[in-house]
């Protein structure tokens, strides 16, 4: 064997993660190596700190310490306004426009039959209870614009008009700024069909 | 459009060759097993990124080798592409560059008119339906990057739905799971519909002259677009069609329930070949159902033709079965195309009274996957 039983067992660690191939990996461990042991002890602290302390946050199910999240406490936030992403990091972008002024809901994942995603696994029985208890009017579905995500949003806005909230979408096509010529035909195909009068 | 050089490396039977392409009739011959059609495949795969016959990319690496790799230029309408296809066995990595930039998507579909006949096409009308749906996709595909867009979304949602056809939830809850599905189906199935009909009828009316003309067929040819709505006529009114289609799948939905799969879309849609009214399959004799299928073969170059561009036929062994009008007929549609390659067995000059007619034609030698040009003046030259 190349390499001391150590050094693979942290390969195979790193090759764990997303986008770590095993050259990747291997080049990390060298560079963990290399590093000062206060530092390394420093950095098996902090992934172990941040896994034991961070959870979802209690009525949006965001990343977050509390019981409740720092937007989910920000009484200057509208209440009656909210909007369904899957990710975290969907909510981070929708957050860095400083354009949403509502509350959030993060499912996690989108419905996908195939790889076991169904309602339950996304929470949506908890986001129907937060629509009816939490004073919701208007629910925004901000899933991604792919088969799963499409069916996602169906989902969850058939579920949401019988209790009388106005449910949207946010729009698709083009990216702001680009050029009508590098746009692909579906994204085109989006865009014609979703157009709007003006 | 045409092929001006190419580089094969580990791919069929082909360690390293390095060939170069004029425009006009290329004629490989070789005797069975040499490397004929493995060429034609690599010019395919070059062109499109992936092979025509359905083969996985390892199936199409040499003996024991770790990779694949096809370079070479593609000329069309007089601007060159690099192309490059490459796939590692081991980290089951495949590499699509187009002038050195990776292309994810493989978007080059699309943009390549290429019209091919492989001796599997011949079987077409006699197979299941399945096949005849890959043939619609396969040569739709080419030409539609939004239709192979919805292809592959309409495909995914189709395996999502009989996911939840075979799981063992409430009825209830099942019902509203498949209305999410089924919105998507009818309205991606109902924008695949529609291409498919017009390109079908498109076919259809150039086959069936063909057909009459090109091989002084008697019978009428018409390829019927067996649509899974059953309407006779489709309209081209979009809404129309996902009206029909959505009523029609409501329909389905008990019986769709019971029986765990999904029961009605393009994904169960069929291409009929009659002759006078009545099925090709049961009725036609073999020679009328080759005339037929070159016939729409035919068509398919003047479709291309109509807009004014002259396509690259790949034609893997075309004529072995074809009596010497049919031959004179398929040279007459040579004209319409850029470079043309065919694979021939016989060694003999068979074919020279036909090639009289073009000023452009060359001549390679298959053998044991080493390929020769054969110069006019008898000598011969090896690329290496």
């Amino acid at each position: 064997m190349l390499f001391s039983p150590a050094i693979t067992r942290l390969v195979d660690v790193f090759r764990r993660l997303p986008g770590i191939g095993p050259k990747t990996a291997l080049r990390l461990v060298f560079f963990v190596l290399s590093m000062e042991k206060e530092e390394v002890e420093e950095m098996a602290r902090a992934l172990v700190d941040a896994k034991r302390r961070v959870k979802h946050c209690a009525r949006c199910r965001n990343l977050t310490e509390q019981d409740i999240c720092s937007v989910c406490r920000d009484e200057r936030r509208d209440q009656s306004l909210l909007c369904v992403v899957q990710e975290p990091r969907d909510m981070m972008v929708i957050e860095k426009t400083g354009q949403f002024k509502g509350l959030y809901f993060i499912l996690h994942g989108a419905l996908s039959p195939v790889e076991g995603f169904g309602p339950e696994e996304l929470k949506i029985p908890d986001l129907l209870q937060l629509m009816k208890t939490g004073g919701v009017k208007e629910v925004i579905i901000a899933t991604n614009p792919n088969v799963e995500g499409d069916a996602t949003a169906f989902y969850i806005a058939g579920a949401a008009r019988p209790l009388g909230i106005m449910v949207s979408r946010i729009g698709f096509g083009l990216p702001v700024g680009g050029d009508l010529e590098y746009a692909d035909e579906l994204t085109m195909t989006r865009a014609l069909e979703g157009r709007r009068e003006i | 459009m045409f092929i001006k050089d190419l580089i094969l490396t580990n791919f069929r039977n082909y360690e390293k060759e390095k060939l170069q392409f004029a425009p006009g009739i290329c004629i490989v011959q070789g005797a069975n097993g040499q490397g004929k059609s493995n060429l034609l495949e690599a010019i395919y795969c070059l062109c499109f990124g992936r092979s025509f016959k359905n083969y996985k990319d390892s199936d199409l690496v040499k003996w024991e080798r770790p990779f694949y790799f096809i370079q070479g230029t593609v000329v069309l309408q007089k601007h060159p592409y690099k192309m490059e296809v490459g796939f590692e066995t081991g980290k089951r990595r495949k590499v699509v560059k187009v002038n050195g930039k990776v292309d994810k998507k493989f978007s080059l579909e699309g943009n390549f008119p290429v019209v091919f006949f492989v001796p599997e096409d011949l079987e077409m009308i006699r197979r299941g339906p399945e096949e005849r749906r890959r043939f619609i996709d396969r040569e739709i595909c080419q030409i539609s990057a939004l239709y192979r867009d919805y292809l592959i979304r309409y495909n995914r949602i189709i395996a999502q739905k009989n996911k939840i056809l075979k799981e063992n939830i409430q009825k209830k809850e099942l019902r509203e799971m498949l209305h999410v599905w089924n919105r998507q189906i009818v309205h991606f199935g109902s924008r695949i519909i529609k291409i498919r009909n017009e390109m079908i009828s498109i076919w259809s009316s150039l086959a069936s002259r063909n057909y009459a003309c090109l091989f002084q067929e008697s019978q009428l040819l018409s390829i019927s677009y067996e649509n899974c709505l059953g309407i006779k006529e489709i309209t081209t009114d979009i809404e129309e069609i996902e009206k029909t289609f959505q009523n029609e799948i409501k329909k389905t939905e008990e019986e769709e329930m019971r029986r765990g799969y999904s029961l009605l879309g393009p994904h169960r849609e069929d291409l009929l070949f009659l002759l006078d009214g009545r099925e090709a399959r049961r009725f036609a004799s073999h020679g009328q159902q080759r005339s037929a299928i070159i016939s729409l073969k035919a068509a398919q170059i003047q479709f291309f033709n109509d807009k004014k561009e002259k396509p690259l036929f790949i034609l893997d062994d075309l004529f072995s079965e074809l009596d010497e009008f049919r031959m004179e007929q398929c040279f007459s549609l040579f004209k319409g195309a850029e470079q043309v390659f065919i694979t021939i067995t016989r060694k003999d000059n068979y074919l020279e009274p036909f090639l009289e007619k073009f000023s452009d034609f060359s001549f390679f030698h298959v053998s044991e996957g080493k390929v020769m040009e054969l110069k006019e003046n008898g000598k011969s030259r090896t690329f290496c």
